[in-house]
């Protein structure tokens, strides 16, 4: 058996180990590393900016811990940008197992920035049906969610009396940060086409590269995808956090997966090349 | 030989629980080291993280092989989801959006009868478990994919078809206002052609000769470039969740890392 | 009998359906006000739904201890997870807070386990990159090279290799790929349509399940 075939035939725990110590290594010794912004990110940051201290943006968090790595880190972004621009939020999930980390993420940033539950930001909860709970909050948002997630009536918050909101109508922004069904696709179809809010959205890695025709379409108008994406949005706001630190462990751990299609690629061309010889 | 063969069997079960024990022994002293060295809080948080940590390598001890502690923490890991779930559905939709509506309104307000209507469909679908009366539950799911699909007809047509075809007819400018040349025009150009091959590698059913045949062929090129972009996402996306998790092993529990 | 096992739900499924599609065309405020009774309705028939979907997986782990199917023990780790999670959740009122007992669970419990369990994936994708990404035929290798762009496009190190990578990398997603994207978009969007519109009709039963 020559080398390149006893390298194929190698036990995959040993890869298993080679690509633990590939982000092991690099998260204890961290490499800091210049983050380029990509432009449906930027968009993001901008649409943001543009909004005038007070408007209310619509945070969508449809995931769950299965998402954390990649998802998490966007919410927190984004909450810290709109609570350092002033702007009043409501966050919501369209996945019931996420709602605990939309909590975490709130007190966070709330605690950051100084911002009090009910008056600068209000927690709906979680609400099922994906499409019909959109649907209902274009139609009638109180209807839809009676009382926040702290089993408060929401027509008794100050933000929501303040801002008068009614329904979807009333918020000019949609941050829809998700992992799958229903998420991003039930926002551009259910929501941003009747009741015009602007929709940007973020993404697991897996889904990112789906939503490239809405974003080319304008139904949505920014991006982030995955754990770069997090990462560059941290960079705007000036506050890199875990997304950014881990930039440091994805890039080693990229490198060894490269190294692999590579070496698994030569030792197919020696295969074939000694089949012909034969 | 069959004798043989069941002793090293058994040899290796013997082995495999002796491994067990080690490893359950090296965590129970990592955790007594790091909660006398005040590496973890003395509270329900450091026994939290503690216990999380428990629980995580468990689940990666799979990739050894499977094995009794893998599975124990897997189960544990679905009841807790579907008792989750339960829960949270009950006190954030069941009870203000429908409990408290009919039976329970505040003081002032009337109880709205008409959510009698979905309560009728929600508990008509529990007859799903009687395998006499299964066909009642049927009701509720007529009802649920009627007008599931009445509101998706109008609404993806609009949004996934139309908007999608007219943001790939839309006029392409060869020059800005400048009359210098737009390069992304070319790129525009190259979208377009790759829309329509792929249309055609996925519609016609003609058999694919002469020129459908370039064309079904230059739309499996495209569908390859969208297939490795989401490879190399997807990659990125897994790998993303393994560092979480190594940051919480290293970070929150063994308190190694500087950040 | 047959009126009420299938010619019901049929029309039932008729009736709504249409309801929602002329619904969508008539910009009444009676009909607004339609949409928005429907979404409630939907809402508390979905969240059933959800129980409903979660009891039969209770079933079937009731089902194993029951007949004592081999690793049936596990199934009772199960069950004793979802009767005590849920009983500690409804002592808590479903406070998800970190503070209170249910919150806890979540946070130190379900949490990581789900976490850690997908990123397991991530050890098999390794694997899988080793073994089995092997470029045989032009359209793989093809595959192969816009996987490795990406991969180094979309992580940091990538700009170190080529400034323009990460450019490289977005223009992949923005054209080429939006195109293959909106191909498939297309052919789902018209298959979702042409489904419902079956439902509607009565021609898709498949919801009804089986027998008469």
């Amino acid at each position: 058996m020559g080398i390149f075939e006893k390298l194929m035939k190698i036990d995959r725990r040993y890869i298993f180990v080679m690509i633990a110590v590939a982000i092991i290594l690099p998260t204890i010794y961290e490499v800091r590393m210049k983050i380029d912004i990509s432009e449906p990110v930027k968009r993001i940051y901008d649409r943001v900016e543009s909004l005038k201290p007070g408007s209310v943006v619509l945070i969508s968090n449809d995931y769950d811990p299965a998402a954390k790595a990649e998802l998490y880190p966007m919410t927190l972004a984004v909450l810290r940008h709109c609570f350092r621009k002033n702007l009043k939020v409501l966050a919501m999930n369209l996945w019931p197992q996420g709602a605990g980390l939309v909590r975490m993420a709130l007190s966070t940033a709330a605690k950051e920035y100084k911002k009090e539950n009910g008056s600068d930001y209000v927690f709906l909860g979680y609400k099922p049906g994906g499409a019909v709970v959109i649907i209902g909050m274009g139609q009638n948002l109180l209807g839809t969610f009676p009382k926040d997630a702290d089993s408060k009536p929401l027509a008794e918050l100050p933000l929501i009396k303040e801002k008068g909101i009614k329904t979807l109508k009333d918020i000019p922004l949609v941050i829809a940060i998700g992992a799958g069904v229903p998420g991003i696709d039930a926002w551009v179809v259910y929501g941003k086409d009747q009741y015009g809010f602007s929709l940007v959205g973020g993404c697991t890695g897996v889904m990112a590269t789906d939503y490239y025709p809405y974003l080319n379409s304008g139904q949505l108008s920014g991006l982030m995808g995955g754990l770069k994406g997090a990462a560059e949005y941290e960079t705007l706001v000036g506050r890199p956090d875990e997304a950014t630190r881990n930039m440091s462990p994805q890039s080693f751990s990229h490198l060894v997966i490269i190294a692999f299609v590579i070496l698994g690629n030569i030792a197919l061309i020696v295969e074939k090349s000694k089949k012909k010889r034969r | 030989m069959a004798a043989e063969v069941s002793e090293k069997k058994l040899e290796e079960k013997k082995s495999r629980v002796v491994i067990l024990v080690a490893l359950v022994g090296i965590f129970v002293a990592v955790n007594i080291y790091l909660f006398a060295a005040g590496r973890l809080p003395s509270n329900f948080e450091g026994l939290g993280i503690m216990i999380a940590a428990g629980l995580s390598l468990a689940i990666y001890s799979f990739l050894y092989r499977d094995n009794p502690i893998y599975k124990f923490a897997e189960h544990i890991y679905i009841g807790l989801s579907v008792g989750y779930i339960i829960v949270y559905n009950y006190y954030n939709a069941l009870k203000p959006n429908l409990l408290d509506k009919l039976f329970f309104p505040p003081p002032g307000e009337r109880a709205e009868l008409w959510l009698i209507v979905p309560l009728f469909f929600g508990i008509l679908m529990f007859f799903r478990f009687s395998p006499k009366h299964a066909w009642v539950s049927r009701w509720s799911f007529a009802f649920i994919v009627g007008y599931g699909s009445g509101m998706a007809i109008p609404r993806g047509v609009k949004t996934m078809i139309f908007a999608q075809m007219e943001a790939t007819l839309r006029p392409i400018e060869f020059f800005d206002m400048y009359g210098n040349f737009n390069f992304t025009a070319i790129a525009t150009l190259i979208a377009i052609v790759g829309i329509l091959a792929v249309l055609i590698y996925f519609f016609f059913s003609l058999e694919h000769k002469g020129p459908l045949k370039v064309a079904s062929r230059v739309g499996v090129w495209f569908i390859m470039i969208a297939f490795g972009a989401q490879f190399g996402y997807t990659v990125m996306a897994r790998m993303s969740l393994l560092i979480e998790r190594i940051r919480f092993l290293l970070g929150d529990w063994l308190n190694v890392l500087r950040s | 009998m047959v009126f009420w096992k299938r010619t019901v739900p049929l029309a039932l499924a008729f009736f709504f359906g249409v309801l929602m599609v002329v619904q969508y065309f008539i910009p009444h405020k009676s009909f607004a006000e339609l949409l928005d009774t429907m979404a409630r309705w939907g809402q508390i028939v979905g969240a059933f739904a959800l129980v409903v979907g979660l009891s039969s997986l209770i079933h079937s782990h009731v089902f194993k201890i029951k007949r004592q199917v081999p690793g049936w023990g596990y199934s009772v780790v199960t069950l004793a997870a979802l009767v005590i999670y849920t009983v500690v959740g409804f002592i808590s009122e479903g406070d998800d807070s970190p503070e209170a007992a249910f919150g806890w669970g979540y946070h130190h419990l379900l949490m990581p386990m789900q976490a850690s369990m997908f990123s397991l994936l991530a050890f098999f994708i390794a694997s899988a990159a080793y073994k089995a990404f092997r470029a045989r035929t032009l359209e793989a290798t093809v595959l192969l090279i816009i996987a490795v762009i990406v991969m180094l496009g979309r992580v940091p190190i990538g700009s170190y290799v080529y400034e323009k990578l990460p450019q490289v990398a977005e223009w992949i997603f923005s054209y080429p790929n939006m195109a293959a994207r909106r191909a498939i978009m297309l052919g789902v969007a018209l298959a979702m349509v042409a489904t419902s519109l079956r439902v509607i009709v009565g021609i898709e039963r498949s919801y009804l399940g089986g027998g008469d």
